[in-house]
């Protein structure tokens, strides 16, 4: 931004213009005075044009990329650190650093990532040698529950979409009479046979074992013939599930063994300065330090490991119904099916003689309890 | 043949063959976008300059922008584009 002074400055604007230069944002800032912005090449020509005419100019403001790169020739070291970073930028972007694993429900996405490993694809490979059209191909023959797999490569990420096959249904031979029997003891409350004879209505109570649907269809004559029963057997079905916690309990306690470390973060990333001496441990935060005047962003945080010693302590009896709880609901969790739908639950708690707590869970489902036997 | 004939001529052309009349060399055309912003084609050239105003020459006359902290944001021997407060534009 440059600063014209003096008389007929129309002129000089129309002689800059017609001499093809570089000018723009001119503005009248007082009677004999105009402020415009001209590149370097330009200002240059102007001073002709300003000796010409008497005019005085004097530079108001610098700026622009090469007035940047004209402040870093005193500042060696820093335009090295821009040359090394750009580099490493450079030879950085010449690699994977991400994969992510699209669509993975039943695979597990670190089987595919070992698959991939296998086929030298791992984060910090070079992208110049990975494949993504053949990638998916070599996905899907490695593994059958694969149906299709495909690889995109966008800059420094891999992504791999999976679709999963679907497993064909088990093939059931229909010529095959069968029975259907209760797999669990409950209350019938809605029965429907789509094929055979139901042998139980709503609201009857069945025992496990006990036929519901007979895959034999037939007068009271005694003249008849076998089908395969099939159908679903919908019964109330009531759980319990029991938990003991106490009177001592095995945890894990701090032994009064402790080792200080710091922790040194920058970019994201963290190290520690002392891998944990003991088998077990808790870590305990102390304080955070940072280095602001550093080259680097440094956050220093100072840590206390603890050691830990599996040990039986006592526990009162608030805490032993907690975890006698804890345990039952664990319990009925693995055992419930997953198609149970729940429609009530109860619990309850006792203090044993010996001091320990035992923790009770009621739960009653609604489950199709049908369970198809065949007759050979 | 005389200059004022002769222009005559170009625009009894023009209007002839429904042409704009734009499209005749050095016509000025001034396109004003909001009070703001203003452009103006085809211009001879600054006659005056200003705090209140600027003043072109033109084929037709002289173009006369008025108004207030008007600056001329880019500018060639061609094209003139003017921003500020604009009052009004006239020909002189």
């Amino acid at each position: 931004m440059i600063q014209v002074k003096g008389l007929a400055l129309e002129r000089f604007v129309n002689r800059a213009l017609h001499g093809n230069l570089e000018i723009w944002g001119v503005k009248r800032v007082s009677a004999n005075a105009i402020t415009l912005y001209a590149s370097i090449a330009s200002f240059y020509e102007l001073r002709k044009l300003t000796r010409e005419q008497r005019l005085k100019v004097r530079i108001l403001k610098k700026h622009g990329l090469p007035v940047s790169l004209l402040g870093l020739r005193y500042r060696k070291v820093i335009l090295f650190g821009w040359i090394v970073v750009l580099a490493l930028i450079l030879l950085a972007s010449r690699s994977v650093w991400f994969i992510s694993v699209n669509g993975c429900d039943v695979i597990d996405e670190s089987e595919i990532m070992a698959i991939l490993d296998n086929m030298d694809v791992r984060i910090g490979a070079r992208r110049s040698g990975i494949q993504t059209s053949q990638l998916g191909i070599a996905l899907m023959n490695e593994d059958s529950r694969i149906s299709w797999a495909g690889a995109t490569l966008t800059g420094v990420v891999l992504t791999i979409d999976v679709k999963e096959a679907v497993l064909a249904p088990d093939i059931v031979d229909d010529t095959v009479p069968a029975h259907i029997y209760a797999a669990k003891d409950g209350i019938v409350k809605k029965i429907v046979a789509l094929n055979g004879k139901a042998n139980v209505k709503a609201g009857d109570a069945v025992m496990k074992g006990e036929l519901l649907i007979s895959g034999y269809v037939g007068s009271n004559t005694g003249t008849g013939f076998l089908v395969r029963a099939r159908g679903d057997v919908i019964a109330q079905v009531i759980y319990a599930f029991s938990a003991t916690a106490g009177p001592q309990v095995l945890q894990s306690a701090r032994t009064g063994e402790f080792a200080d470390f710091v922790r040194i973060g920058a970019f994201g990333l963290a190290f520690d300065s002392l891998e944990a001496p003991f088998e077990q441990h808790d870590e305990e935060y102390m304080s955070t330090t940072l280095l602001k005047n550093c080259f680097v962003p440094l956050k220093i945080e100072a840590y206390r490991y603890y050691e830990l010693k599996d040990a039986y302590v006592e526990l009162d009896t608030e805490q032993l119904k907690t975890i006698a709880l804890l345990n039952a609901d664990q319990a009925m969790r693995d055992s419930l099916p997953k198609d149970a739908k729940m429609l009530s639950k109860e619990s309850k708690t006792e203090i044993l003689d010996s001091g320990a707590v035992k923790a009770t869970i009621v739960v009653t489902t609604e489950e199709n309890i049908a369970q198809t036997r065949e007759l050979r | 043949m005389s200059k004022k004939r002769m222009i005559k001529l170009r625009s009894r052309i023009m209007e002839a063959l429904d042409l704009p009349e734009e499209t005749m060399g050095g016509v000025p055309k001034v396109t004003m976008v909001g009070i703001s912003h203003m452009l103006v084609e085809n211009h001879m050239g600054i006659y005056e300059y200003t705090e209140t105003g600027v003043r072109l020459n033109s084929k037709c006359g002289i173009i006369h922008i008025s108004g207030r902290g008007l600056v001329m944001g880019e500018l060639n021997h061609e094209r003139l584009f003017i921003t500020g407060c604009i009052d009004g534009v006239h020909y002189e």
